[in-house]
């Protein structure tokens, strides 16, 4: 045998041996050359054990050290960036919470209105005293927003898009209508095309009876349980959103006077203001005839995003046609209620756990947060009865596919629900497999990876629930790819 | 270092909630390997504790946006490789070429024999580690500061553990040249 390579000599001292390397033990025993050379690399491979020791012994000190220094360090604040307060805040928003969203507008508009009723100009205060008195008075109003919001991403020269289109009808106490559409523009990512709707929805909710969710682009309804003060961003059922809170609350200072312009064949004056000291000023022209609000511009940035917005197209205290609060869904829509019965999340339990069973330890490798993922319920029975064979009777998996019908049906609704067969399986029982929202107070129903269901408040499930990836890919510094090849 | 059962994730909702102490669990569980990327991409081993250091601070200021909280790893190695690359580049614009001047001195029939003896052997073989190629070099640091422990060595470096080993037993290999050549250096001044 030839004398051996400086590979195998490596190996060797490493002690990576297995049968292979039993002749290459032999030539060494045989060759003096060899031994000298295998003791050398020997002694290189304690040099760099201990050069390596010598670091982790100072484990401790420098975890001390790293303690002490974060005191000096501060956690950052969730970014809060437009993109964070919208597109994923309304892909992932409930009705409620959508409602809750609705009245940034107006709650800047009385905070306007808090803002002159704490300063001593007389003109200024005084019209902004009455668009707060009038504000509270309203018994129905609508307006439209109109968001054009730009995202820088990371290492691409155009931005990407979103325009956001959202009209609001509102009448008391507590009648409310959104209709939101979320176009993407811009340099998109594969699996989306420009001028592609991401969002396209109508939600209508009531006091009084059930409330309903529907998405245009998936052709889906969901009833919602009745609104409850608690569930609108005010606590108030008459005055819905932070109007009332932002007037009691509010803070902040009128910035200049923008003197007049025409809106829509009306006079209006307006007014820069800041809501907080730390927000972007606003814009605010206001009716004098009426003392409410024409249009609202503002402009906010932060690193990567900028975001204007308008609303507009305000019509206060008008008749609402009654057609607009109806909640009977359109023809051919499919209901995706979720379930919230013992029988049903009984039925989804056993249809994965006979899944997990039949194909040797996983679930259907589905993330229906992927692009263009579906779980499709048809193929998954149809996988199952194939890998079955003769081993297992075609019965018990026809028993389980109503169970695979609920998680098809609960998954189309996107941004409410997630079904994660790609990345977690029946062992990982600290793993969310399967989380919807269940239109209830109590928040969310889960299923984590070993099957066992929970249902989490929403702190609970802000904190389990991973949040929704994002479209575009913002420079976050930093913020480093999760992979760990290099 | 003994490590308490709860998972990433909890440490990092705990840290954020205030719990400096569960960032030091994390710092536990993942100092190794971070110290084992900064050391093998930026190729500077009297750097790498205070690379480690700066790496956790990143990690703790911007824990916040760290979306999959139980990603905390791979983020916390994501954020090594650039804090190790911002140290590469660093010596690059120093020094135009990125050679450790520990290195050259060695190789150098300029220096006495006096400076040699000024560094101990471990000295002489992480400086003459540092010329590896970064494949390499990481490889060494990821084997020897994970405890030897191959699997993770291999993840972290991406190959397969055969891959990993081969890549090992050429670099040790290398390494050993390239030390029996400084030794020839020597003996010749």
């Amino acid at each position: 045998m030839p004398c051996l390579s400086k590979e195998q000599l490596v190996a060797l001292a490493l002690g990576l041996v297995d049968e292979s390397t039993k002749p290459l033990q032999a030539h060494i025993d045989e060759c003096a050359r060899c031994r000298t050379k295998l003791a050398d690399t020997r002694r290189l491979i304690e040099r760099l054990s201990a050069a390596h020791a010598k670091l982790d012994g100072s484990h401790a000190v420098s975890r001390t050290r790293l303690l002490a220094n974060l005191s000096n360090a501060k956690v950052a604040e969730r970014p809060s960036s437009v993109w964070n307060r919208r597109i994923f805040k309304v892909g992932n928003l409930t009705m409620r919470q959508r409602i809750a969203a609705i009245g940034i507008g107006l709650s800047a508009l009385a905070a306007v209105a808090i803002v002159s009723m704490a300063i001593n100009s007389g003109h200024q205060l005084s019209a902004m005293e009455r668009m707060a008195k009038e504000l509270n008075e309203v018994k129905s109003y609508s307006y439209k927003t109109i968001e054009h919001v730009t995202i820088a991403q990371k290492g691409k020269p155009e931005p990407g898009i979103v325009d956001f289109s959202r009209t609001v009808y509102w009448r008391t106490p507590g009648a409310i209508r959104e209709e939101l559409k979320i176009v993407l523009n811009g340099a998109v990512p594969a699996g989306y095309h420009r001028g592609q709707a991401e969002t396209d929805i109508v939600a209508i909710c009531l006091t009084d009876k059930p409330g309903i969710f529907i998405d245009l682009l998936g052709k889906t309804f969901r009833r919602e349980t009745e609104l409850r003060a608690e569930d609108t961003g005010s606590g108030s059922l008459t005055y819905p959103d932070t109007l009332l809170r932002a007037i009691r609350e509010g803070s902040g200072k009128v910035v200049r006077d923008l003197g007049t312009k025409t809106i829509q064949g009306k006079h209006a004056h307006g007014y820069t203001m800041q809501y907080r000291n730390d927000s972007d000023p606003m814009e605010v022209w206001i009716d004098p005839q009426t003392d409410l609000p024409l249009e609202v511009n503002s402009e906010a940035k932060d690193e990567t995003t900028t975001e204007v917005t308008q609303l507009t197209d305000f019509r206060w205290d008008i008749e609402l046609d009654p057609k607009l609060f109806d909640t009977k869904p359109p023809a051919g829509y499919t209901d995706i209620t979720p379930p919230c019965d013992v029988k049903s999340l009984a039925e989804i339990s056993a249809a994965l756990r006979l899944y997990a069973d039949l194909s040797g330890g996983h679930y259907p490798k589905v993330d229906t947060e992927r692009v263009n993922a579906t779980f499709d319920a048809d193929a998954v029975y149809a996988e199952m009865l194939k890998i079955a064979g003769k081993d297992k009777e075609h019965q018990e998996i026809q028993h389980v596919k109503a169970g695979l019908d609920w998680i098809a049906k609960i998954t189309r609704n996107r941004g409410n629900a997630r079904f994660d067969g790609m990345h977690v399986g029946p062992n990982d029982k600290d793993k969310i497999l399967f989380w919807w929202f269940n239109g209830r107070p109590e928040g969310y129903q889960v299923f984590y990876g070993d099957l066992h269901p929970k249902i989490l408040n929403k702190a609970e499930a802000e904190a389990d629930i991973p949040p929704r990836p994002k479209i575009f890919a913002e420079p976050a510094e930093d913020e480093q790819k999760p992979t760990e090849k290099p | 270092m003994e490590q308490s059962s709860r998972s990433d994730s909890e440490l990092v909702a705990q840290t954020l909630a205030g719990n400096r102490e569960a960032f030091g669990e994390l710092y536990d569980r993942h100092a190794r390997i971070v110290r084992a990327v900064v050391a093998g991409v930026s190729g500077d081993w009297p750097a790498v504790e205070d690379m480690t250091q700066e790496c956790f601070l990143r990690a703790y200021r911007n824990l916040a946006k760290l979306r999959n909280l139980e990603g905390f790893r791979p983020w916390v190695v994501g954020i090594a490789r650039q804090v190790a690359h911002e140290r590469r580049r660093s010596l690059r614009r120093d020094r135009h070429e990125f050679q450790d001047p520990r290195v050259a001195e060695i190789g150098s029939a300029e220096n006495s024999e006096a400076d040699v003896d000024d560094h101990d052997e471990f000295d002489v073989v992480m400086k003459n580690l540092a010329t590896l190629p970064e494949q390499e070099r990481l490889a060494i640091h990821a084997f020897f500061l994970a405890e030897k422990d191959g699997g993770e060595s291999a993840e972290l470096v991406g190959l397969s553990r055969s891959g990993f080993y081969a890549l090992l037993q050429r670099a040790v290999a290398r390494l050993a040249v390239k030390l029996k050549l400084s030794d020839l250096e020597e003996e010749k001044r």
